[in-house]
Parts: structure tokens; C-alpha cells; sequence
């Protein structure tokens, strides 16, 4: 504890010393002192202090990154989804286009006319396997023409027709009939069938002809509007009943029925185009 | 005066000026208000009371002047009455010595710093013997708040340091 002489004595001293300091200062005696003193730690100040500043500047750097980088995040997450759907509808125009270009490339090596439809909708009766095509009669599509997919595989028959819309019916559907061949040696002739929606069934094919699974069926050209040579599928099967007259095969379709989304209807061909009747 | 103990302290003393001005400064806001000297000032006064460090102080706001380039002597006549007060208060009011005590200790330490330097300062310009005025607006209360947190985080972590190699010695009755 400080007592008041020593208070004293020590307050003196400073006083004296404090003044002593500001007059040395003023009158420039002390300025050597400073001088050395500001030469000496200059460049020491002048580096920490360009540290300090890079530091922070870094940090800076680093803080705006950071929102930057999430900003740009979310720039990206957006844009992404943008393409992911742009890839999504380029996909399907690639499929669409691949397609075409075979359809185009089947024609291309035939005589026939025909009109590209799309398929935008089926039947909502499930007791009915068909599809609604966006060409109709104003296109001059009339019932009973046939309908391919891909490189010449017929998957039906026009069943109805409306003014801008016309209804394929499917292969498969028990309604439709259409008139095959099978390509083995005997040719042998017989009328397709569907089976609820799921297969086809070949009859009236001559129990003497011999048919195996794997042989491929065709059109035989005997109806109207349906030229000769368009695949309808393969058989999976044969019955065959000594007694019977006639043998059965179970065709499967060539293409899965489900995923038709583009199709050409043949409108004649040019070694027998068909008038209107 | 010139045991090893005391040649440290000066040492301090002077990397803590050329530190603050240099290091500090080139950081930026708010790391500019750290003032490593006077958590070091306040936590000699606390430890060894005024009259073991009066001749430090005195280098301590003579060199400080020296590097300030403002009026010569402002900084020897602000740490002086900025010690003296802190070692009247310790002796005479914060009696119990607690942690809490000696964190408003530091508090007013680190204000009546700021403002007693703010003062002289708009006094010398009053005067015309400086040209910067000192302006009191938001920026001198945030800068004032960010000094009073950062200089008692330094004091607690000397007082800490201090209580932990130096477990012999309490702080000073």
C-alpha cells in the first residue's frame, strides 16, 4: 500500500520525467532515438502488417466463395433440372427420330405410301386392346389399313376413323383377324387371331404342314389394304391334335405392344394402290 | 529492474505495440480493436500493482507515442491515470478479487482508455494541435464493444495462464 510520502516521491518523479520526455521531444533531442527506433521496426511493421492483409483478404476470398459457391449451388441444382428434363424430351425425340429413320429407311425400300401417326391415347373399355392414332379421315386414313411399327412389323388394323383421329386395333385384340403366312416350307396360310390382349393364336393352318416354334409369321397379302410381307411375329408354339384338321401355333408379337408410341399406316402401295370405296 | 522476468515484460511490450499497429491493423474490422498492450497493462497493474511497473508503463506509452505519430506524450499521460485507476479500484472496491471483479475491471479499464484518449484527443484539436478529430457515431460504439470483448478474453486468458504457472502465487492482497 502506498503511503503518502512515498505517493508523493513517486508523483514528483513522474512529473518530472513526463515533462522532462515532452521537452527532450519538442526540441528534438530525443529525435535520433526515434528515428533508429521507426528504421529499426519498419520493415518488421510493414511485413506483419502485409500478412494481416493477406490474411484477411483471404479469409475475404474464402467467406465469399463459400456464398458464392452456394449461390452457384443453387444456379446449378436449378440448371440441372432444367436439363434433366431438356434430356428427358431430347431422349424421346432421339427414340422418335431413330425411329422415324428406320420407318423411313422400310419405306424407302418399298413401293408404299403411307402417313406417320402418333399415338395419343387407348381405349379406356379394357375389354378392347386399341390405341388412338391423331391421323383420321381428313388425312385420308380409312378403316381396315394397316398399322406398322419400326421396320415393317404390323401391330393391327385401322378399326374406326374420325374426322382427325382414327382407333387402331391391336393384333392381340379377340376382335381382329388377319390373314398370315409362316415362313417355312410349306408356306403355310392360316388367319391370326387375338387372345385377350395378350397373344395371338394362328388357325386354320393344314395339320399335313409341318410348323415350328421360332418360324416367323408375315402378312399374306390377301386382304385389302394389308400388303404382303409385313412381320406379325414368331411362334411360340404349336397345337396340333392328330384327329383335327387343322393345327394351331401361338404367335408372340415382334414388338411389345406397350411401348408403340409412333406408327406408320400404309396408304397403298404402288403395284396396287387402292381406290376409295 | 533487470532480472529476466522484467526483460520479458519489455519484450512484450514492444511485439504487443508492433503487433497491434501492424499485424492487427492489416486484418481488418473488427480485428483491429484487439489491444493486446492494454489486456497486458491492466493484467500487470491487477498482478503486481502500479509501483513494481511504473517504469514499464511509462516505456510502455512512450514507445507507443513514438509509433502513433499523434501528440507526444498523449499515451504516457493516458496509461499513467489508466493505472493508477485500475490499482485505486483493486485496492479500494473490488476488495474480493473474484474473476467477475476483475473482468469489470478490465471493462473499465479498456472505456476509460477509449475515452479519456477520445477526450485529449478532441481537446488537442480543440486546441488546433491536431487536424483529426475524433467523431462519435455508431462505428466508435461497435469499435468500442468489439475492444471491451476482445481485451477481456486476453485478461482471462493471462489471469488464467497466470493462475495456472503461478498456482504459488495468488494475486496480490
Amino acid at each position: 500500500m502506498l503511503n503518502n510520502r512515498f505517493k508523493q516521491n513517486i508523483l514528483f518523479k513522474l512529473l518530472a520525467v513526463f515533462i522532462l520526455l515532452i521537452f527532450l521531444h519538442y526540441f528534438k533531442i530525443t529525435q535520433p532515438i526515434e528515428n533508429f527506433i521507426s528504421y529499426f521496426f519498419l520493415p518488421i511493421q510493414a511485413d506483419l502488417y502485409q500478412q494481416g492483409v493477406e490474411l484477411n483478404n483471404d479469409w475475404d476470398m474464402s467467406v465469399l466463395n463459400q456464398k458464392e459457391l452456394a449461390y452457384q449451388n443453387q444456379l446449378l441444382k436449378e440448371k440441372n433440372q432444367e436439363l434433366v428434363i431438356e434430356q428427358s424430351r431430347l431422349l424421346e425425340i432421339g427414340a422418335e427420330n431413330k425411329l422415324l429413320r428406320e420407318q423411313l429407311n422400310f419405306f424407302e425400300n418399298k413401293e408404299y405410301t403411307y402417313l406417320v401417326a402418333r399415338v395419343v391415347g387407348s381405349n379406356l373399355n379394357n375389354n378392347i386392346y386399341s390405341y388412338i392414332l391423331d391421323k383420321g379421315a381428313d388425312d385420308g386414313i380409312k378403316k381396315g389399313q394397316a398399322v406398322i411399327f419400326n421396320q415393317g412389323i404390323i401391330v393391327g388394323k385401322i378399326y374406326q376413323v374420325f374426322p382427325k383421329q382414327s382407333e387402331l386395333l391391336l393384333l392381340s385384340d379377340n376382335k381382329n383377324a388377319l390373314a398370315a403366312v409362316v415362313q417355312n416350307k410349306d408356306i403355310s396360310q392360316g388367319i391370326i387371331g387375338g387372345q385377350y390382349g395378350l397373344s395371338m393364336k394362328m388357325d386354320f393352318i393344314p395339320q399335313n404342314e409341318q410348323i415350328n416354334p421360332g418360324e416367323i409369321v408375315i402378312t399374306s397379302g390377301l386382304e385389302d389394304f394389308i400388303p404382303r410381307g409385313l412381320i406379325v411375329g414368331k411362334i411360340d408354339k404349336v397345337e396340333s391334335k392328330v384327329n383335327d384338321l387343322f393345327q394351331t401355333a401361338i404367335i408372340s408379337p415382334a414388338v411389345d405392344y406397350d411401348k408403340i408410341n409412333l406408327v406408320s399406316i400404309i396408304t397403298g402401295w404402288k403395284d396396287k394402290i387402292q381406290d376409295n370405296k | 529492474m533487470f532480472n529476466i522476468g522484467n526483460i520479458i515484460k519489455y519484450l512484450m511490450i514492444i511485439f504487443f505495440i508492433i503487433f497491434d499497429s501492424s499485424f492487427l491493423k492489416g486484418l481488418g474490422y473488427p480485428w483491429f480493436n484487439v489491444n493486446l498492450l492494454i489486456s497486458f497493462i491492466i493484467f500487470l497493474v491487477i498482478k503486481d500493482g502500479v509501483s513494481k511497473n511504473l517504469i514499464l508503463i511509462i516505456f510502455s506509452g512512450l514507445l507507443l507515442d513514438f509509433f502513433s505519430g499523434g501528440v507526444f506524450g498523449l499515451s504516457i499521460v493516458v496509461f499513467l491515470l489508466l493505472c493508477f485507476l485500475i490499482d485505486l479500484l483493486f485496492l479500494y472496491l473490488f476488495t474480493n478479487k473474484s474473476w467477475f471483479s476483475l473482468l469489470v475491471l478490465g471493462i473499465i479499464g479498456v472505456w476509460f482508455n477509449i475515452f479519456l484518449n477520445s477526450g485529449l484527443k478532441y481537446f488537442f484539436y480543440w486546441l488546433n494541435m491536431i487536424d483529426n478529430n475524433i467523431i462519435i457515431n455508431k462505428l466508435f460504439f461497435y469499435n468500442l464493444i468489439w475492444q471491451t470483448v476482445f481485451v477481456l478474453i486476453a485478461l482471462l486468458i493471462l489471469l488464467f495462464l497466470d493462475n495456472v504457472f503461478n498456482k504459488k502465487q495468488e494475486v496480490r492482497l
